[in-house]
């Protein structure tokens, strides 16, 4: 974990409102893990005052890597205006990643929206260890929107895609495009791992969708943070009742949870 | 240590501190959390995250949304209780070479009795901060700081039961906050913190719905400084026991306004949040404060506020 102010050395428009930031520190790109997360602070004085949490969404090159967000609100709002060259505050890595274990099987990235950029670094991975090469499955309101691996990060991975509007890809949610997936996987009796970030709805149907047909999903889930260091309890999640604790801190147990450790039924509460 | 290094450390009551800056409860977890960065040991003291009997679950989320210059937080006390607190926290805290703070609550009177006689005779915790913001279940709800002869009575009770020195914090969301400050001194604290949050409310238009599932919270950070010293003003003038100043410190000068103003420490909280190094800076600054201005002891600060007419 670093406490650092690196320099920005690309930053660019990928969607509209959509940003690509790439950040120069060795020390977080050498050490940072799929899954893991960020606090960035783009702003000086008190208001805004919150680091905002991002997740990491790959390696850039040997020393540097990348922020993939969306305008949001007043925080992503500053972070888009800063430039090239420019310093920002960053502590990470934070939370726990994507377990892939040393195991054989398939992956299965399911991603909504800017949900992707958590499993972008998870296919970078992926890809970098040979022959695991996952199913990338992402869903985007309408094409305007998409984010691939390959125009944002440039990895030799053809993604799957849906948009709501139909405007590219398979018409509707990306839950869609997982079930043929599932359904080949269970025939084949293959050892499956999903691993899926997005909104809370989304990632409800995904953990579903997986139990039912015997695979293994971890979910990165999101909620507002203070300190992303796990000492201020703000970020907790509900936990299933099997958890034996109530809460999970998204910061310190999280953000990805085996979607199991989730009490779905009280998941992504508040959040409009 | 440099010949032209001033000297930071300071007496709060029957405690003997490195430096005048702490953490606040709350803000720093069991101290451990912040330990990849910095070494806590580095601090005044650290107050641990408020302890109860048992464990608390806290609150439903959202616990927290950030307000203009500052948080609304809802975290409701969560906590380990008492007994894993002894196994797994405070074995490292004994080993941590500076001022270890507990924080304390309960519901009941009873209870708050109960925390500080589970801690004593521990070794390795250096003094109780006593919080009385909670609400008293036995009369309705209404928060201990609210009612001075509770307040009093909280004191009393931990004091009786504990063997350490016992800081009680007080909250600003009473009318007079000299009321429970000189009760609380005459139940024979040995020294106050303040303040706690103040209790605020944030709306989400788009929902109609309040920002947090408490829909209350307590609100903290730079937003609530000036009225934070305005309190260690009255307070200050009012008893003759030390006061530890809390509320918004971000940086050396905010941390200043409080010891010139009386206060003879200080513990940062949310300030810790936006920058996790922020107590390490605030010690910085005090350090250059005294050295450029030629003076050898912060302890020589302490109280210098002016307030005769010539403005
Ligand atoms: C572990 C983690 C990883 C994340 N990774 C990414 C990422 O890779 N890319 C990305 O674009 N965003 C990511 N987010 C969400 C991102 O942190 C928020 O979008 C950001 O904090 C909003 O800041 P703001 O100041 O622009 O918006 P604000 O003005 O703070 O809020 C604008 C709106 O966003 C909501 N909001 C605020 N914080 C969050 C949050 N943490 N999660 C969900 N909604 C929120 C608010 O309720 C409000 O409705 C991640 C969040 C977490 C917890
Ligand atoms: C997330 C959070 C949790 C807190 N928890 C406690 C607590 O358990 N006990 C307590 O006495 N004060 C608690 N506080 C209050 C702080 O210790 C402090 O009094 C208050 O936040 C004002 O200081 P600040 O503006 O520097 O944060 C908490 C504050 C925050 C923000
Ligand atoms: S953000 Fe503070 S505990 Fe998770």
């Amino acid at each position: 974990m670093f406490e650092c102010e690196p320099e920005i050395t690309a930053h660019r428009e990928v969607a509209p409102g959509t940003y690509l930031m790439t950040l120069r520190e060795a020390s977080i790109a050498k050490q940072a893990r799929p899954g893991q997360f960020v606090m960035l602070r783009a702003f000086s004085g008190m208001d805004p005052l919150l680091r905002r949490p991002f997740s990491i969404c790959g390696r850039i090159g040997e020393d540097a890597f990348g922020v993939l967000y969306r305008v949001v609100g007043r925080g992503t709002a500053v972070l888009a205006k800063q430039r090239t060259g420019d310093r920002i505050q960053v502590l990470g890595p934070l939370g726990n990643g994507f377990q892939t274990g040393p195991a054989s099987g398939s992956f299965i990235l399911a991603g909504g929206g800017v949900g992707v950029a958590p499993l972008f670094f998870l296919a970078q991975t992926l890809l970098g260890q040979g022959d695991r090469t996952p199913a990338f499955l992402a869903g985007f309101s309408g094409k305007q929107e998409v984010l691939s691996p390959g125009d944002v990060l440039q990895l030799d991975l053809e993604a799957e895609i849906a948009t709501e509007d139909g405007t590219l890809g398979h018409a509707g949610p990306v839950t869609d495009l997982l079930e043929p997936h599932l359904a080949v996987c269970a025939e084949q009796g293959n050892k499956t791992t999903v691993c899926a970030c997005g909104p809370p709805a989304m990632l409800e149907r995904v953990a579903a969708l997986a139990r039912a047909a015997g695979a293994s999903c971890q979910v990165s889930l999101e909620s507002a943070m203070a300190c992303g260091l796990g000492a201020c309890l703000g970020c907790t999640v509900h936990a299933a009742p099997q958890e034996g604790i109530p809460y999970l801190r998204v910061c310190r147990e999280g953000p990805v949870f085996p979607a199991e450790a989730v009490d779905w039924s009280r998941a992504g509460a508040g959040w409009s | 240590m440099n010949e032209m290094d001033p000297d930071l450390t300071v007496r709060v009551g029957p405690l003997r501190l490195k430096n005048p800056v702490l953490a606040a409860s709350g803000t720093f977890g069991y101290g451990r959390e912040f330990e990849p960065l910095f070494d806590p040991a580095l601090l005044g003291g650290i107050v641990v995250k408020g302890l109860s009997l048992e464990p608390r679950a806290g609150n439903p989320p959202p616990r927290i949304v950030e307000t203009p210059c500052g948080m609304l937080n809802a975290i409701g006390l969560a906590n380990i209780g008492v007994k894993r607190f002894l196994e797994e926290k405070l074995p490292w805290l004994q080993r941590l070479d500076t001022t270890v703070v507990v924080n304390i609550y309960g519901h009941s009177v009873e209870e708050y009795g109960e925390v500080a006689g589970a801690l004593r005779g521990v070794e390795g915790i250096d003094a109780l901060e006593v919080n009385i913001s909670c609400p008293n279940v036995k009369q309705g709800g209404m928060a201990f700081c609210t009612d001075p002869m509770m307040s009093a009575r909280v004191t009393e009770t931990v004091l009786e039961r504990s063997d350490k020195p016992v800081i009680v914090k007080l909250s600003p969301n009473v009318t007079d906050i000299r009321e429970p400050a000189l009760a609380v001194e005459k139940a024979g604290a040995h020294a106050l913190s303040l303040i706690n949050t103040i209790t605020g409310m944030v709306v989400d238009v788009e929902a109609r719905r309040p920002a947090l599932a408490n829909v209350k919270g307590g609100l903290s950070g730079p937003a609530i400084r000036p009225v934070a010293v305005r309190m260690v003003y009255e307070v200050v003038e009012a008893v003759r026991i030390p006061v530890i100043g809390v509320g918004g410190i971000a940086t050396a000068k905010d941390a200043l306004e409080f010891l010139i103003t009386g206060a003879r420490a200080v513990e940062v909280g949310t300030a810790g949040f936006a920058d996790p190094l922020a107590t390490l800076k605030i010690l910085d600054g005090l350090s250059g404060f005294c050295r450029s201005r030629g003076i050898d002891r912060v302890e020589d600060l302490i109280g210098t506020l002016e307030t005769d007419r010539r403005f």
